[in-house]
């Protein structure tokens, strides 16, 4: 299978972070060797410290969360999230899922129905019928996910009570795009059905989901909806964080040369 | 770069990795000079510090004195990806700027937060009432504006002031729609002076003012925002534009800049400096003030150079290479640092032959070993006396030190 850049991107900084670990421990043998000067040991710890600080929680971290929470790159990220699966990424796992759809990585029942619920009433064509009485007794199900919060909604849709679902939506409103995308899509598809028309509103709703949302099926669901779905083209970070990786390995050898 | 913000914060991310690879440089350089090298420790992190509040200040004081809130924006956007605090601020800049396009593609990317989203439809209620913009349902408008603002008030990031000031804004327009102008100046008469609020508050109360028939007072206001200048929206819907309102680059960021350039030469020429005298190399290179006349040995092999110093108990042996008529020191004990504890108990002697074999271990081996004790009787614990010729005894300082050669 071939790899993505996030998986290629994190294999280098784990390999560049255990690294710099042990050349700084070799860094710290060759002081105490031949130069034992206390200032010099301060220094390297304290350096070392920094600068693997930075490039995990300002070049890493932060990398990560441009690649996914500002360039949605969310299949990437599933894929780096199955492949590393534990029980802190759970939950992450979870709400990427439910973005992408693909119901094979996640065990959660409750989750798979809501995609599946989903799939019937958004995307005629691929989904299977279900019954909508059974949308309820999902809702009473449901564990405490954050998108337990759609399934009223949702329920209020396939009864076509866009008005009442359009205001709860209104209230449900984060900066996460991992809760924005559902929001954001259900919006435009209640708006979209109860004016018959796209209004201002709801086209700021579908242009967001189109850009941030390109990777989730909520964009595939609005392509069936609406004409002239502009492609947007994949915008990367850049990981500028090996800079400081190739400071310290200088650093390092510099200590260990004189 | 025509935005200087961007220049701005380019050149305060330069000088945080500057003042980093300097404190290395620097860390190298005095490595052995404690006083040079907290001080040269002390520049960096401060230029570091610095460097990261300048660029808060700089910031500030562009948005809110200089109101350059165009350049702020450019800046953010060509900057691509932003982080939570950065992305709150642009769109907080966004609304006082009032540009719909740069805020409808803001909306294509970022979600809002509550704050964000009552903001929003704040700053589209306010444009229809003033700006003449497309109408709204004011009710409609106002009762979700309230529903939004008891959803913040029961979110875990809700700020008193910030709901306060919101619900100061809405009473203000719920009277100004219902023809009640004082009553609408009284409303907002709480709000803080402090930033563009000055500019929000001068602008409604010169609008209710204006309907009150009070068109002195409103033109007083009216010219008070427009000598205020900047690219904030109320000069645009007055039809009011400001001078030509660009960003001037920091100019306590150069200084830094200049201040961390020079640190780092100048620990780059300490690397390599060469002196006239070993006491004068001591001195930069070692922090230690020796003199002249405390000299025991100065054995000149070539140009590898062997001297001691004494001064009471403290003997300090340093070796230096001599490149021309320069001298450089590669090593230089003191006792008190290589030899063993004072507190194990041995005697002068045996302290003195600590740092000797620590002293020769990096020494070629045709050099002489002579080393200096303040005993002529030498333990035979620590090595064979019978290799030990005694060359001379000196007088320094009223103190009698022994010469000894280890063959």
């Amino acid at each position: 299978m071939q790899k993505t850049r996030l998986q290629i991107n994190y294999a280098i900084f784990k390999v560049l972070y255990y690294f710099s670990i042990v050349i700084g421990i070799v860094c710290f043998a060759f002081l105490f060797k031949t130069l034992s000067v206390i200032l010099l040991f301060v220094h390297v710890i304290v350096i070392g410290a920094f600068l693997r600080g930075a490039c995990r929680y300002f070049g890493w971290v932060r990398y990560e969360y441009d690649y996914v929470k500002v360039y949605g790159h969310f299949i990437d990220f599933e894929k780096l999230l199955v492949r590393h699966k534990n029980n802190k990424n759970a939950k992450v796992l979870e709400s990427v899922v439910l973005l992408t759809g693909n119901v094979a990585n996640t065990d959660d029942d409750c989750l798979k129905r809501l995609i599946a619920f989903e799939d019937s009433i958004f995307d005629k064509a691929t989904g299977d019928f279900v019954e909508s009485g059974s949308l309820d007794e999902l809702s009473q199900e449901s564990n405490n996910g954050w998108w337990s919060h759609l399934i009223p909604i949702l329920s209020l849709i396939d009864k076509k009570d866009y008005d009442v679902a359009l205001k709860k939506l209104d209230l449900l409103i984060s900066d996460s795009p991992y809760s924005e995308i559902p929001r954001q899509f259900y919006y435009a598809y209640a708006s979209i059905k109860r004016d018959g028309q796209i209004s201002e509103e709801a086209q700021s709703c579908i242009d967001y989901v189109l850009n941030m949302g390109r990777e989730t099926r909520y964009a595939r669901y609005l392509s069936k909806m609406v004409d002239n779905v502009e492609e947007t083209n994949p915008v990367y970070p850049t990981p500028w964080f090996y800079i400081l990786f190739f400071i310290y390995l200088c650093w390092c050898i510099v200590i260990m040369c004189l | 770069m025509r935005n200087k913000i961007a220049l701005t914060y380019k050149l305060r991310n330069m000088i945080m990795l500057a003042s980093v690879i300097s404190e290395m440089i620097c860390a190298i350089a005095f490595r052995y000079n404690v006083k040079l090298f907290l001080v040269g420790t002390a520049i960096n992190v401060l230029c570091f510090w610095c460097a990261y509040k300048a660029l808060q200040y700089y910031i500030t004081k562009q948005l809110v004195h200089h109101i350059n809130l165009r350049d702020y924006v450019e800046f953010l956007v060509s900057k691509g990806s932003l982080v939570k605090a950065e992305n709150a601020t642009l769109f907080n800049v966004l609304l006082w700027l009032g540009d719909d396009d740069c805020i409808s593609n803001y909306l294509k990317t970022t979600g809002l937060t509550i704050e964000q989203r009552i903001g929003l439809e704040l700053y589209r209620l306010d444009k229809s009432i003033f700006a003449s913009d497309k109408q709204l349902d004011y009710d409609d408008a106002i009762s979700r504006i309230r529903e939004l603002l008891e959803l913040y008030l029961k979110s875990d990031s809700e700020n008193k002031d910030v709901a306060n000031r919101c619900s100061s804004y809405l009473v203000f327009y719920e009277k100004y729609l219902d023809e009640d102008y004082s009553g609408a100046i009284s409303a907002i008469s709480d709000i803080s002076n402090q930033g563009l609020l000055v500019q929000w508050k001068l602008f409604h109360e010169a609008k209710a003012y204006e309907k009150m028939g009070q068109l002195d007072a409103a033109e007083e206001k009216y010219d008070a925002i427009v000598k205020t200048g900047g690219d904030i929206r109320f000069l645009k819907w007055l039809n009011k534009s400001s001078e030509n309102n660009h960003a001037k680059i920091s100019v306590a960021m150069i200084a830094l800049c200049l201040i961390v350039i020079c640190g780092a030469v100048i620990s780059i020429l300490f690397t390599n400096k060469k002196y006239d005298t070993v006491e004068e190399a001591l001195k930069w290179q070692y922090g230690k003030e020796v003199s002249e006349n405390n000299k025991a040995i100065d054995n000149d092999n070539s140009n590898k150079n062997v001297t001691a110093y004494v001064n009471g108990a403290e003997y300090l042996y340093c070796y230096s290479e001599r490149y021309g008529e320069k001298i450089r020191i590669k090593k230089a004990y003191l006792n008190e640092i290589n030899g063993p504890s004072i507190e194990t108990g041995l005697d002068a002697t045996s302290r003195i032959t600590g740092v000797d074999f620590a002293f020769y271990d990096s020494i070629p081996n045709d050099v002489n070993r002579i080393f200096i004790s303040n005993t002529d009787k030498l333990d035979d614990t620590f090595f064979d006396t019978s290799k030990l010729k005694l060359l001379d005894t000196i007088d320094i300082n009223g103190k009698n030190y022994y010469l000894f050669k280890l063959n």
